[in-house]
C-alpha cells in the first residue's frame, strides 16, 4: 500500500479532531488607477474593481473546500492602503469611500475587508492625516472594514506624532462604539515594519510592490501541534528533551503548511486569469473554540500557565521551529509567519488573564519573538490616550530595534476596569480588561518629533 | 495477488481462471492459475519491449517482433519509456483514499466495492484487517475517469459514505493530494 495506515490516520485525527483548517484565503485587490478623485465615480471604480475580482472567491473556496475536507474557515479581502487611493480627496470621502467598501463586502458575503490604512512611518502627508483622524467616524459607520497604520520602521524610525495622535484616534473611536464593546478599536492595528502581504485581519492590506490580484493564504494549527505535542510526550520512547520537542513542532509545521500550499494553488488554478499567487503566512493563530489555542501549546510544553516565567523563551522556540517545518513546505513564505497572542481569542490566553498568569508587561516581553504581541488586548475606559501612545511606542521600539514586525490592537473599554469583561462572542473572543501602569507618559509622548532609526538599519 | 484492471482484463482474455473470496468461502485463499499467470505477465512484457525494440530497428511492418535487447541499460531505458508513456502523471492525481470502520459483519468489502465499481472508478489497493469485532480497511480508488466525466469528488464521496451507513460502518474520503502533500516531501 502506497499509503502507510498511520499516514491516512494522521491526516483524518488533524481534520477532524484536531481543527485542522485553512485560517483564512484573502484575497489582495489594487485599487491604484482610478480615473476619478470625486466620491461617486471613485466608489463606483472601487466597487466594480474589487467585484470583477473577488466574485467567484466564495463560490471557488466552498467547492475546494468540498474537495479536499480541510475547511477554510474565513474568505477576505485586502486592498491598497486606502490613503493612497485617497490622497488629494475631500475630507469627507474618507466616510463615504469607507461606507462603499463596507457595503462591498456584504454584497460578497466576506466577513472582513481590510486596508482602510495609511503608511506615515517616516511623516504624514495631508491625505494621511485626513485619514487617520476619519477613523472613528468611520469605524462607527462600519461593520466589516478593518484599518491599520504603519507608524514606524527600522529603516525610518518611529513617528512620535503619528503615534500622539493615534493615542486619541484609539480613544474616540472606543467611545464612538461603545455600545458595541469598542468593536471599532477591534478593527484597527498599529504596526511597525508592516509586511505588504499579511493575509490575517485586522492589520491586511495589499501592498504597493504587489501585482493586480494575489491569494495569501493563512493556515493555521494549534489544535494540531497541541496535540501532536501531547502524543509525543505520551508515547515516544526515545530521550524527551526541547531539542527533540522542537523537532515534533517542526515536523507537525511541515504538514499544516503543505495543505495550506495545497488549498492556496488549487484556488488560484480556480479564479480568473490575473489572480496569482501570493504567500503563505506561517503563523499559528488562535480562534476562541476549546483545543485550537497557542496559550495552550505553551503549557503543553511544560509551563504550568501561559505567561509565567519561561513563556517568552518557549514560545520564542516554537515560532522558530514552526517557521523551519513551513519553509520547506511552501515555495513562497511571507506575511508575518510568526505566532498570534490574542488574549481575547485564545481560550488559554483568556485563563491565564483570569487567573492573574498574563500580564500586559509580559505580552509586551512575548512580542519581542512572535509577531502581533499586544493583540486584542483591552485596557480601563479610564486609561490617558498619552498613556495609550506610551504603550503603542514601546511596542514600535521593539519592532524597530529588532528588525521584525510587531502591532497593536488595544481596546479602552468605556466604562470598565481591571477585571471587567466582554464578550463579542464569534470570532473576536472574549475580552478581559487589564490593568495599566498608573504613572503618567505624557511628558515623553507630548513632545513629538521622530525617533531616529537605529545604526543598524544602515545595512550597506 | 492484487491485479490491475489491464492485468484482469488480459488474464480473461487469456483464459486464467481467477477466483475472489466470496462471503461464503472468506477464509479459503483466492486460486490463481499461477503458471499461466506468469507465463501471460512475461508475455505481456515481451510484447511492450519488442514493440520498442522494432519500432526503432525494423519499421512498423516487421511481422514478428524483434529479439528482446539482452543489455541492461537498454531494457531499462525501454521500460522507463513504456511506463513514463503510460503513466504520464500530472502534478497531482486524481486518487481518493478511503478509510472504512467499523464492527465487523458479513457484506461490507461486498458493499462497498459494488458502489465504488458501480460509478465507474477502479480500486488500486486494498489493506484490510479484523481486530477482535472490529473492521478496518483503507482502499485507494482510482476516480480519475469520474472527475473527468464532470461528476465532482464531492459526489463520489457522498455515495461512498452513505454505501459505508447503509453496510452499518462509517467511511471517510479523503483525496489522496492532501496525504501526497502532507505527508511526502517530493
Amino acid at each position: 500500500m502506497i499509503w502507510k495506515p498511520d499516514e491516512v490516520l494522521e491526516t483524518i485525527r488533524m481534520v477532524s479532531s484536531e481543527h485542522l483548517d485553512i485560517r483564512t484565503v484573502t484575497m489582495g485587490i489594487s485599487l491604484l488607477g482610478a480615473p476619478s478623485k470625486e466620491p461617486e465615480a471613485l466608489c463606483e471604480f472601487i466597487r466594480e474593481t474589487i467585484m470583477r475580482n473577488a466574485s467567484r472567491l466564495i463560490p471557488v473556496c466552498n467547492e475546494i473546500e468540498e474537495r479536499y475536507g480541510v475547511p477554510i474557515t474565513n474568505k477576505r479581502i485586502s486592498i491598497t492602503p486606502i490613503s493612497l487611493v485617497l490622497e488629494g480627496c475631500s475630507e469627507d470621502t474618507y466616510v463615504k469611500t469607507a461606507k462603499c467598501l463596507d457595503q462591498t463586502a456584504a454584497e460578497l458575503g466576506v466577513d472582513y475587508l481590510a486596508g482602510f490604512s495609511s503608511l506615515v512611518h517616516k511623516g504624514a502627508t495631508p491625505g494621511d492625516v485626513r485619514h487617520m483622524a476619519s477613523l472613528p467616524e468611520v469605524m462607527a459607520n462600519t461593520n466589516r472594514l478593518c484599518a491599520s497604520i504603519n507608524v514606524a520602521s527600522t529603516k525610518s524610525g518611529i513617528n512620535m506624532d503619528a503615534i500622539k495622535m493615534m493615542g486619541s484616534v484609539l480613544k474616540e473611536t472606543a467611545s464612538r462604539t461603545a455600545d458595541t464593546g469598542a468593536s471599532g478599536c477591534a478593527r484597527m492595528v498599529v504596526f511597525s515594519n508592516v509586511p505588504e502581504d499579511n493575509p490575517f485581519v485586522a492589520g491586511a492590506f495589499h501592498g504597493v510592490g504587489e501585482p493586480e490580484c494575489v491569494i495569501n493564504v493563512g493556515v493555521s494549527g494549534p489544535g494540531v501541534v497541541r496535540a501532536a505535542l501531547e502524543r509525543w510526550r505520551a508515547t515516544h520512547p526515545g530521550p524527551k528533551d526541547l531539542t527533540a520537542m522542537a523537532e515534533v513542532i517542526k515536523k507537525m509545521a511541515f504538514k499544516i503548511t503543505r495543505a495550506g500550499e495545497l488549498i492556496g494553488r488549487e484556488v488560484v488554478k480556480a479564479l480568473p486569469g490575473n489572480t496569482r499567487f501570493g504567500i503563505l503566512d506561517l503563523s499559528l493563530a488562535p480562534t476562541p473554540a476549546i483545543g485550537d489555542s497557542v496559550a495552550n501549546i505553551l503549557e503543553e510544553m511544560g509551563l504550568e500557565r501561559a505567561g509565567t516565567h519561561g513563556s517568552t523563551a518557549a514560545l520564542a522556540m516554537m515560532v522558530d521551529a514552526v517557521k523551519k517545518g513551513g519553509a520547506m513546505a511552501s515555495s513562497h513564505v511571507g506575511g508575518l509567519s510568526g505566532a498570534f497572542i490574542p488574549v481575547s481569542e485564545d481560550q488559554g490566553m483568556i485563563e491565564a488573564v483570569e487567573v492573574g498568569a498574563m500580564s500586559l508587561d509580559k505580552l509586551e516581553a512575548m512580542t519581542s519573538v512572535c509577531s502581533v504581541g499586544l493583540d486584542m488586548v483591552a485596557v480601563p475606559g479610564d486609561t490617558h490616550a498619552d498613556t495609550l501612545s506610551g504603550i503603542i511606542a514601546d511596542v514600535m521600539a521593539i519592532g524597530v530595534i529588532n528588525n521584525k514586525t510587531t502591532g497593536v490592537r488595544i481596546i479602552p473599554l468605556p466604562g470598565a476596569g481591571p477585571g471587567d469583561t466582554y464578550d463579542y462572542g464569534g470570532l473576536l473572543g472574549k475580552l478581559i480588561v487589564q490593568d495599566v501602569n498608573r504613572y503618567s507618559s505624557s511628558g515623553f509622548v507630548q513632545m513629538g518629533g521622530r525617533i531616529p532609526a537605529p545604526i543598524h538599519s544602515l545595512r550597506n | 495477488m492484487i491485479l490491475t484492471p489491464f492485468a484482469r482484463d488480459f488474464a480473461i482474455e487469456r483464459g486464467i481462471r481467477l477466483e475472489y473470496p466470496s462471503e461464503a468461502n472468506e477464509s479459503a485463499p483466492a486460486t490463481l492459475d499461477d503458471d499461466a499467470l506468469t507465463a501471460a505477465i512475461l508475455e505481456i512484457v515481451e510484447a511492450e519491449l519488442g514493440d520498442m525494440g522494432s519500432m526503432s530497428s525494423n519499421g512498423p511492418e516487421s511481422s514478428s517482433p524483434a529479439p528482446i535487447p539482452r543489455d541492461d541499460d537498454s531494457i531499462s531505458r525501454a521500460v522507463s519509456a513504456v511506463l513514463s508513456e503510460k503513466h504520464r502523471s500530472d502534478e497531482y492525481s486524481t486518487q481518493a483514499v478511503v478509510t472504512v470502520a467499523g464492527e465487523n459483519h458479513a457484506g461490507i468489502i461486498a458493499r462497498i466495492s459494488q458502489v465504488i465499481g458501480d460509478m465507474g472508478t477502479n480500486i488500486v489497493d486494498i489493506s484490510q484487517t479484523v481486530v477482535g469485532d472490529y473492521f478496518t480497511m483503507i482502499l485507494v480508488v482510482d476516480i480519475g475517469d469520474l472527475e473527468r466525466s464532470g461528476t465532482g469528488f464531492a459526489t463520489f464521496r457522498e455515495t461512498v459514505q452513505n454505501a459505508a451507513k447503509q453496510a452499518g460502518v462509517a467511511a471517510n474520503v479523503m483525496h489522496e493530494n492532501i496525504l501526497k502533500t502532507m505527508h511526502r516531501v517530493v
